[in-house]
């Protein structure tokens, strides 16, 4: 782990933090075997945040393939998905941002969503 | 254009540019390896971060390695950008990830930005920039080559002055000889939080005990290849992973 210092840009991924700064090994990583089911796996460590705007995330989580998880991966495609984020959830986080979401658009999971989940 | 129309926009526009992609498959990091392993943190990392995964208790773990290309027929030996995302299943099904990738930088700060470069024509699509077909990470890259994406990679890094960084890292990056023995980079800043309270701002790295391993180029080993032999046999990465490896 590299820690930053205060003038070090934690917004910009296109520029390298110098070499010098100081570095804290955290731990050990072990693999210890190649997962059975492929696809599973894969879709264990997916993020999806569908599953999570509806409180759905368990059965994601569980790399189950249900009819559930099928029902969620195909939401994104459907006109009502479309309408309810275009038209009443962007235009109400635009007036009232979601606490700690207020970040500029990024290609990378922003600092918000990094610091929750860690 | 709104957020969730300029990720579809941006999607679309990584598909149009792969020449094989398969709809049934993801548009990038197509190629790669699920395994499963466990985590233990050092007894110093309880001093930076109050995290359950950083107390020292064995945590199970899940990790995917991929090349970056979108297609589905690259040899995951080839020339490439490889990356690792890692899962930290934590208590009550909570979960901690960490996205990294062999480049230290990426290309662009922000993702309008990506889905520029994305957009751009044909010849200096991301795909051209990371791999040719036919052009394996055990030949040295020869800008004289009509293989060769030496030229791309200039034009590219003269279009886009802030992927200078990641473009340059790109053309030298090579291929390791197995998932398990490249570093991972996740560029993503995040911030740990320490048991007083205290915030560090931190980026976090992969690094094999085994330690880093490129394949050879096949001008330093030439005479010792197979006649005819161009490139390892698809799977060689993930092969390695069978047997049991550590990353810090």
């Amino acid at each position: 782990m590299t820690i930053g210092e205060d003038w070090d840009d934690i917004t910009d991924p296109i520029r390298a933090w110098s070499l010098r700064r100081r570095k804290i090994a955290m731990g050990t990583l072990t693999l210890t075997n190649v997962a059975e089911d492929q696809d599973a796996t894969n879709h264990k460590i997916a993020f999806k945040p569908c599953s999570l705007l509806f409180f759905l995330w368990r059965p994601v989580m569980s790399g189950k393939t249900s009819w559930l998880d099928r029902f969620i991966d195909h939401l994104p495609e459907t006109a009502i998905f479309h309408f309810v984020a275009r038209r009443i959830l962007t235009t109400y986080w635009a007036w009232k941002p979601p606490p700690g979401l207020a970040l500029a658009v990024s290609a990378q999971p922003s600092k918000a969503r990094t610091t929750s989940r860690t | 254009m709104n957020d969730d129309s300029l990720s579809r926009a941006l999607v679309d526009a990584i598909i149009a540019n792969s020449d094989d992609h398969d709809p049934n498959k993801r548009p990038i990091h197509t190629v790669g390896i699920g395994v499963e392993g466990h985590f233990r943190a050092l007894k110093a990392a309880t001093r930076y971060c109050t995290e359950e995964h950083s107390q020292g208790q064995e945590v199970k773990a899940t990790a995917g390695f991929s090349n970056g290309s979108g297609s589905h027929k690259e040899n995951d030996g080839a020339l490439d950008i490889r990356g690792m995302a890692t899962r930290f299943h934590l208590q009550n099904d909570h979960a901690a990830d960490i996205l990294a990738m062999t480049l230290n930088v990426f290309f662009c700060p922000r993702h309008p930005k990506l889905f520029q470069i994305h957009q751009k024509g044909p010849g200096v699509t991301r795909n051209r920039l990371v791999k040719d077909p036919g052009f394996s990470a055990d030949e040295d890259p020869d800008p004289e080559d009509p293989r060769s994406n030496v030229k791309d990679l200039i034009e590219f890094a003269n279009a886009h002055p802030e992927a200078m960084a990641a473009v340059t890292t790109l053309g030298t990056i090579g291929a390791p000889v197995s998932y398990a023995r490249a570093s991972y980079h996740a560029v993503n800043t995040f911030v740990a939080v320490d048991p007083e309270g205290g915030q560090r701002q931190v980026r976090f790295h992969w690094q094999p005990l085994a330690g880093v391993l490129n394949t050879k180029s096949q001008r330093s080993h030439r005479q010792r290849l197979p006649q005819g032999r161009t490139q390892k046999p698809p799977g060689s990465l993930a092969r390695p992973l069978h047997s049991q490896h550590d990353h810090r």
